[in-house]
């Protein structure tokens, strides 16, 4: 299995490239300045990174439970972006925030009841009426609830 | 001397509820998330961010560096009572605080710890507010030339100071400084790198690119269990308040050691980078080279409690004047409220001291009464202090995620943004997994705009002679100074470990 350092060294690397790619081939030059003068240097920078990850033997060994827990918590982070993109602030928060503390945290009912109903509130009475502010609505919600 | 403006926004901060009122929910917030180990202040600072969308400049931004104020003071609480640092500044006190709670000393060694931390908090504000007068004309001689050389003296500055990984910060430097070229040119007003998406147009916001790097990785390593917490025995023990008194006056038994970390606290402040570590362990070896009995340290001596975090805290007042006059946030922290302060319609830089100095004064002031507060505050609570350990900040995870994301989508009011940070907040999180230090890249998406809007100007004014003016040379000798730096302090670092092996 390619190691993380390796790939994040090659993600930079791959991102320095393309943006000049870009910025030489799109930008007029009156904008390509700046974005080649940062960009140049930075593919040779991450070049050298990138070798000397590959050149690097000894690695840090992680346990298979802390590489089990990273991929859940960024499959939750992502399931409360994709959520809150969909059913909005007012009601995506709270039935992520039950969702985690039910599956993730293992906690008990009442505390995943209060933790739902203390993010609403805030949201609801300190956020929308509150302070005044319209936080998203989400894609579905606006579909079947007149605002 | 701005005299009536200095006092009287003193005045006005202390007579105004409003702001008091604010000041009393960002003492115990930021003292709580400084206290919590694999929490920390830069999330509480997070937190409180969607909180400040509609308030007036100042209110906001009062609260804002309230919080971020006193978060070290509460960051000594765990390193005193449990050895474990609450934040990485807090990492010094733990040698002698901890030793001291072994010792059957917690209650002074707290004391200790808050009172240097008041002290040097408010003395930190003082410096600032002395350096102002000085520093007001050559601010204001500052042009879009020096500008821009400072943007990169600040990206530099940063990269070299990210330890043994230089390579790695020049290159998140870097890369911050390109993410900032995203959205429209402004020579030519062509977009660049918005792959046809209209939300680019105005660029990465500065909150949700700080939020990425910062809120989203701790969080994702927090629910992987990689900031699990061993509180060991000192857990749920209580501790009196004329133990902590006790420790109080220790600072001013050893009132000389207190006002020289501080200045040097504060001084360390304004150096952009070099931040809050190097301040406290500078700090603690210079009590350690100054006292008389220096072979009673890391043996529970109460100088090696009280230098550290007079330091941490004053280091906040120095750290704030770069941040405000220059935009050159010093640290990660700092950027982070950079970027709150922008998003209040408060525009750091130059003009601030000549368009909005009664904002720069009661900041000043805030950053004191903060610090003061949060000592009677911490005071009071003391008997109760030993009950955090119970507290579980897993629990707090799902809450900083909702509220990160509705920070990032508020910045800007685009949903996009949720998009946005998802990934950003993935490369935060190997950048974290894979030592790649975040500051640089936080530093290079702040000062990006500045840098390329000043180097515009500078060439629409003197053309590519800009580089010769006298400032702007001081300047790059300073870069080229900052460099020089790193390339001897890496071979010292490797011929000391040549002997080492030898």
């Amino acid at each position: 299995m390619t190691e993380g350092r390796i790939v994040t060294a090659g993600l930079m690397f791959a991102f320095f490239t393309s943006a000049v790619g870009i910025a030489l081939i799109y930008f007029p030059e009156g904008a390509r300045m700046l974005p080649l003068v940062v960009g140049i240097p930075g593919v040779f920078l991450s070049a050298i990174q990138l070798v000397s990850e590959l050149r690097r033997k000894e690695s840090k060994e992680i346990s298979p439970e802390v590489r089990a827990g990273e991929i859940k918590m960024i499959i939750w982070f992502f399931s409360f972006a994709s959520t809150i993109i969909f059913l909005g602030f007012t009601y995506g928060s709270p039935v992520m925030i039950a969702a985690y503390l039910h599956l993730a945290a293992k906690e008990k009912w009442y505390t995943v009841l209060i933790g739902a109903a203390l993010a609403w509130s805030v949201l609801e009475f300190v956020f929308t009426r509150g302070i005044g502010i319209v936080i998203y609505e989400g894609i579905i919600p606006p579909m079947f609830v007149v605002y | 001397m701005h005299l009536d403006v200095a006092f009287g926004t003193l005045f006005n901060l202390l007579t105004d509820p409003y702001l008091i009122g604010l000041m009393l929910i960002a003492v115990p917030l930021g003292a709580f998330f400084g206290a919590m180990p694999g929490l920390g202040g830069k999330l509480g600072v997070v937190l409180l961010i969607p909180f400040v969308f509609g308030m007036e400049p100042i209110a906001g931004a009062v609260l804002l560096l309230t919080m971020h104020s006193v978060v070290h003071t509460g960051g000594s609480i765990p390193s005193i009572l449990f050895g474990i640092p609450g934040d990485g500044t807090s990492t010094a006190v733990v040698l002698d605080g901890y030793e001291m709670t072994r010792n059957g000393e917690g209650g002074r060694a707290l004391g200790a710890s808050f009172g240097a931390s008041g002290i040097g908090g408010v003395l930190g504000a003082v410096f600032l507010g002395m350096l102002l007068p000085v520093l007001e004309p050559i601010v204001l001689a500052f042009s879009p030339a020096e500008f821009f050389l400072l943007a990169i003296l600040g990206i530099t500055f940063i990269a070299t100071l990210s330890g043994k990984n230089v390579v790695k910060g020049l290159v998140l430097g870097l890369l911050g400084l390109m993410v900032a070229f995203v959205g429209l040119d402004p020579s030519t007003g062509g977009p660049r790198y918005t792959f046809g998406h209209l939300f680019l147009w105005d660029g990465i916001d500065i909150i949700t690119a700080v939020l990425a790097m910062y809120a989203i990785p701790e969080m994702i390593a927090l629910g992987s269990g990689q900031g699990a917490v061993d509180y060991g025995d000192g857990a749920s023990k209580r501790y009196k308040i004329s133990e902590v008194w006790d420790g109080i006056l220790d600072v001013f038994r050893h009132w000389k050691l207190t006002l020289r970390t501080s200045l040097i606290g504060a001084v360390i402040g304004l150096i952009p980078g070099l931040g809050g570590d190097a301040a406290s362990w500078i700090c603690y070896g210079h009590a350690v080279q100054s006292s008389k009995t220096p072979e009673r340290f890391g043996k529970g001596a109460v100088e090696g409690v009280i230098a550290p975090e007079t330091a941490n805290n004053s280091k906040e007042g120095g750290a704030l004047l770069p941040t405000l006059f220059f935009a050159v946030p010093g640290s990660s922290g700092m950027a982070l409220l950079l970027g709150a302060f922008l998003m209040l319609g408060i525009q750091p830089g130059p003009t601030i001291v000549t368009e909005n100095l009664d904002l720069v004064w009661t900041l000043i002031w805030a950053l004191a009464v903060a610090n003061v507060l949060c000592v009677v505050i911490l005071v009071a609570l003391t008997p109760w202090l030993g009950s955090l350990a119970n507290v579980r900040p897993p629990l707090l995870i799902p809450f900083v995620l909702v509220f990160a994301l509705l920070g990032s989508y508020l910045s800007s009011a685009a949903w996009e943004n949720l998009i946005l940070i998802f990934f950003l907040g993935c490369l935060g999180y190997m950048c974290r997994r894979h030592s790649w230090p975040r500051p640089p890249f936080v530093i290079g998406v702040v000062l990006g705009p500045v840098a390329e809007d000043s180097l515009h100007k500078a060439l629409a004014l003197w053309g590519p002679s800009f580089f010769l003016r006298p400032l702007s040379l001081i300047l790059i000798a300073m870069i080229i100074g900052s460099i020089v730096f790193y390339v001897w302090r890496t071979r010292r670092e490797n011929a000391l470990e040549g002997i080492g092996h030898d």
